[in-house]
């Protein structure tokens, strides 16, 4: 650089610099806006929104109080002064995770009189000390495993998606995740983690059965018969999610959403010969069998207490 | 300390110094699906360099969102191949 201003850390990193912005703190949010689904099969989901006050595009921290997986999956303007964040989490519980919000200092005003600025050549802050610049404590970068669930083994009803979703979600509780270590991490750690990676599983089964009102010779009906056929096919859409349990991060899945799309056919003859029949078909269907988006995705770790 | 910068506030206390590690946002901008980037940061040249993305519309369930490639090399950050729109964000220290 001809001009500005940089420095540098211990580690020879750059902490400061007129090239570039530092993120400050803007805000804690602790309470969603609003819910926007649940469902306590299948692993659970809580998928909450909060709206943050903000001018500039924020990035978003999670304190996660529990164990369960989490994962910011949409990040959009409302307004000009506002953005919607919304989070995931595994589980039935109704703890919801803390956010820390942090923006280019642009986004802030600073009432304080004493510290330190750091302007870029147009004027605009890159650096504030009065607005509680952001630290980290570490990061990693994480692949979720390309299969949600280890083995599906499946004995759901095949007649028009009759299994309860209890059931199907037994079937489909993801189960799989990635360890990673991270070291030397604060009491409460705050994480930032955007969920990209989406898997979505299927079983598909089907069934028939013939019923004869006359004779049965052999295998075949003499008379009047009906014969029958279903076929069901339950699934469940998953996000990437992340948990941490005291200094083992692991990247696993969220189960989004589930459903199921049946079809039916039925036959009728007399002595061999067809006489009418009819067909269903209902549910709702996903994209394909499909897992996506799996390259590294980054994980950054700070302490959410500096901030509290 | 016997070298390095320590900020303090009006109470005293230490807000930033030496002594912390950081990511810098180098920029944040936006690339719609379908559509690609490329740009070239001359501050990143020799030092370490994140990106991250973030969906602005979550991903749907009936079709395929794939995400965009985010690449660094030397200088440059393309950004390509993502049906969905996204942020992304280059980071630097």
């Amino acid at each position: 650089m001809s001009y500005g201003f940089i420095a540098y850390n211990d580690n020879n990193d750059v902490l400061v610099s007129s090239d570039t912005r530092n993120l400050h703190f803007l805000g804690k949010y602790t309470n969603p806006t609003s819910t926007i689904t649940s469902f306590d099969t299948h692993g659970g989901l809580r998928h909450w929104k909060y709206t943050v006050a903000a001018s500039v595009t924020p990035v978003v921290f999670m304190y996660m109080p529990t164990t369960d997986y989490y994962g910011v999956v949409r990040t959009t303007r409302n307004g000009t002064s506002n953005f919607d964040i919304e989070v995931i989490r595994s589980g039935t519980s109704g703890t919801t995770p803390d956010l820390y919000v942090f923006a280019d200092p642009r986004a802030s005003t600073a009432t304080d009189q004493y510290g330190m600025i750091v302007y870029q050549n147009d004027g605009t802050p890159a650096f504030d000390s009065r607005l509680s610049p952001l630290a980290i404590t570490g990061g990693t970068s994480v692949t979720h495993p390309s299969n949600p669930k280890g083995s599906i083994s499946s004995s759901l009803d095949c007649r028009n998606c009759n299994s309860s979703n209890s059931a199907s979600g037994s079937v489909f509780a993801p189960d799989q995740y990635n360890t990673y270590t991270i070291a030397s991490q604060p009491s409460k750690p705050m994480f930032f983690f955007a969920s990209l990676a989406q898997s979505e599983r299927q079983v598909f089964h089907q069934c028939s059965e013939e019923e004869c009102d006359g004779f049965d010779v052999y295998g075949a009906c003499i008379g009047s018969g009906r014969y029958y056929y279903w076929e069901s096919t339950y699934w469940c859409f998953y996000r990437g999610g992340i948990s941490w349990n005291d200094g083992t991060l692991r990247a696993g899945w969220i189960a989004n959403q589930f459903g199921c799309n049946w079809y039916y056919r039925k036959e009728s003859d007399l002595l061999g010969i067809g006489t009418g029949g009819g067909s269903g078909a209902g549910g709702s269907w996903p994209y394909s069998n499909q897992t996506l988006n799996l390259q590294n995705n980054a994980v950054i770790v700070g302490d959410a207490s500096r901030y509290d | 300390m016997a070298f390095g910068l320590n900020i303090f506030d009006s109470g005293g206390d230490i807000t930033y110094s030496t002594t912390d590690v950081t990511w810098n946002q180098v920029d944040f901008f936006q690339v719609n699906g379908g559509s690609s980037a490329s740009k070239t940061y001359p501050f990143i040249s020799g030092r370490a360099v994140l990106t991250a993305q973030f969906f602005i519309d979550g991903p749907p369930s009936t079709r395929a969102a794939t995400a965009h490639t985010v690449s660094v090399s030397g200088t440059n950050v393309t950004v390509s191949g993502g049906s969905e729109n996204a942020y992304i964000i280059v980071l630097s220290r």
